[in-house]
């Protein structure tokens, strides 16, 4: 592989994304990285879901540009920005009687033309992606008899398939336990360093993301508050200011980069008991 | 998985070799036979009588079962049927007009008025779900308005009516293929065998239509212009049956249903689809024969108590 000139592959530029009229993300610019994992926190409804589904296409922006490698992507079929991005939403819904194994199948179908018959690409894409995902003992089983975590992997597995350089990952790591959050950012960190992948996921935690990421870009009221190393976004200011949470931040005894230590939410109940934090 | 459809293939095969020998005067293999070399007799009974009626039957059942596949995909739920997308209530509205309203001899047109109604509603229903695109909830929605109020204009219109044409509207509304000869044959021919061709190509597209908007946008899938594709097909496929055999009821629903456990590809549910419909409208047929009545009238009778069996085995979800 040639290095490319720019480390921007995916980029945002002054972007406002908003549904009925109503603005949720206002003029946001964001750059991600070629072969880095970048997490994207927030709070709630600061908008994190919103950016993803337009920087998958899904969502057209009602100003700004959005493009991929300096073409924007309003300008790529459907199937042309499949084959290059692929998008997981955070629930995502599948007809409840299909297979783990048909399930996987359906990420090649951006590769595939009309009539063309199953090719021995397609059958090593959805191996590998059974395999990476540790789901090849579970590919005949429906979807709907697996737990949280292995019907998440599974998905995955669909996404893998798909063969696309960039992951948009909405929330990968939502509604599951403690060891599969862990072996799932394992295996995002794996992709990014084996693969060459290109990696966007909203995250929750702060410590995890500061631990598997590259890159952490925090997200407050439609627009960026920081994006950097873990070590530059992670601070008691920016976190008290993007999360209004007031804690402590201490060198990650286990591994190198900060560790963020909660101690209470400085969130403000007014009069009429709404929550006022974001206001 | 492709024992199944073997096996679907077989049981048409035998209903329709029942059904060719069935009647009032029957038919013992031999005589098929005889008119397959000549014999005059047996060919009229065979070649004008039972053929286009039993050949009829099988495509009409096909294309309610292809139909009503399409229709469970792309409205993401296993209790859809083409009848949702107005096809009965407005193929039997399009027959009441024609009938009620106009005067002289029209029996010819009544297919004709049948696909016009079927079409008009079903387009009536995707323009009025449409706000910068469909959503599959909003189509069943308008689609059960729209049903609703079709029905109430043709029932208004047999309230006013000539009491002799009311009785043949509501005739043709029982859904029937005892006057199936190979003309009508030929048209449905004409406009359903491209479309299902079309439909068999589109498998893996309806595969995906079943999943979610955004995973099958992510995925590639043009949603939008393929819903719209995908709706017209099925308004083509149930909008020739009706013009066929007038409104079946519970093939579109029951046949997809049936076949769903064979396999979750479209590629396999649709020949599935098509042999069980045709299986079950060629069954119905026969029966039908058995007790003089249109089997348009016995598909109920089978479709009533599955669809409640449906609805008892999901009581807990």
């Amino acid at each position: 592989m040639t290095e490319p000139t720019s480390p921007v592959l995916l980029q945002a530029r002054d972007v406002t994304i908003g549904y009925d009229g109503r603005d949720i993300v206002n003029r946001l610019s964001i750059g991600i990285e070629r072969g880095r994992f970048t997490a994207l926190l927030g709070p709630n409804g600061c908008g994190k879901s919103t950016l993803l589904r337009a920087l998958a296409g899904l969502l057209a922006p009602r100003a700004g540009t959005i493009s991929l490698e300096g073409q924007p992507i309003a300008q790529l079929s459907r199937k042309q920005l499949a084959r290059r991005l692929s998008f997981l939403p955070q629930i995502p819904r599948a007809p409840d009687d299909i297979t783990v194994r048909d399930l996987v199948e359906q990420g090649r179908y951006p590769h595939r033309r009309p009539l063309a018959p199953w090719s021995a690409a397609d059958r090593a894409a959805c191996t590998e992606a059974l395999e990476l995902t540790h789901m090849v003992a579970l590919a005949d089983q429906p979807l709907a008899a697996l737990s949280g975590g292995q019907r998440q992997r599974a998905w995955l597995a669909m996404t893998l398939a798909q063969s696309a350089d960039i992951l948009l990952l909405d929330e990968p790591t939502t509604y599951l336990d403690m060891a599969h959050q862990l072996e799932l950012l394992a295996l995002l960190r794996r992709l990014v360093d084996e693969r060459g992948k290109t990696i966007l996921a909203v995250l929750h935690d702060i410590n995890q993301a500061g631990q598997f990421a590259d890159k952490l870009a925090l997200l407050s009221n439609g627009s960026i508050a920081g994006m950097g190393r873990a070590v530059d976004v992670i601070t008691p200011e920016t976190i008290r200011t993007v999360f209004h949470v007031d804690g402590m931040v201490l060198p990650n005894p286990m591994a190198p980069g900060p560790l963020f230590l909660p101690r209470t939410a400085l969130t403000i109940i007014d009069a009429t008991g709404e929550d006022a934090t974001r206001s | 998985m492709n024992r199944g459809l073997a096996l679907l293939a077989l049981l048409v095969v035998i209903a329709a070799a029942l059904s060719l020998s069935w009647g009032d005067n029957g038919l013992a293999p031999q005589d098929i036979v005889a008119a397959l070399r000549g014999d005059p007799i047996a060919a009229i009974i065979l070649g004008t009588v039972r053929a286009p009626r039993v050949a009829t039957a099988l495509l009409v059942g096909a294309c309610l079962g292809v139909a009503g596949a399409i229709t469970q995909a792309v409205m993401r739920n296993p209790l859809a049927e083409p009848g949702l997308l107005g096809i009965n209530s407005g193929a039997s509205l399009g027959v009441a007009l024609l009938v009620i309203g106009a005067e002289g001899a029209v029996g010819h047109l009544m297919p004709l008025a049948g696909f016009a109604g079927a079409a008009v509603a079903a387009t009536a229903i995707y323009v009025l779900a449409w706000r910068g695109g469909t959503s599959s909830i909003r189509l069943i929605l308008v689609g059960i308005g729209i049903g609703a109020a079709t029905g109430a204009v043709t029932s208004l219109l047999t309230v006013f009516g000539d009491i002799r044409d009311v009785q043949r509207a509501l005739a043709w509304m029982a859904g029937s293929i005892y006057n199936a000869d190979w003309t009508k044959l030929g048209w449905l021919a004409v406009w359903s065998l491209p479309a299902l061709a079309i439909t068999w190509c589109l498998a893996r597209d309806l595969d995906l239509s079943a999943f979610d908007d955004d995973v099958s946008c992510a995925l590639g899938l043009p949603l939008q212009a393929m819903r719209a594709a995908l709706i017209a097909l099925c308004t083509l496929l149930a909008g020739a049956s009706v013009a066929a055999a007038g409104p079946i009821s519970f093939v579109g629903l029951l046949a997809p249903q049936l076949v769903r456990g064979l396999s979750s590809r479209h590629a396999v549910r649709l020949p599935a689809a098509a042999l069980c419909g045709a299986l079950l409208l060629g069954g119905a047929d026969l029966v039908g024969r058995l007790v003089q009545l249109p089997a348009g009238l016995l598909t109920p009778v089978i479709g009533v108590p599955f669809v409640g069996l449906l609805l008892w085995r999901r009581r807990n979800d």
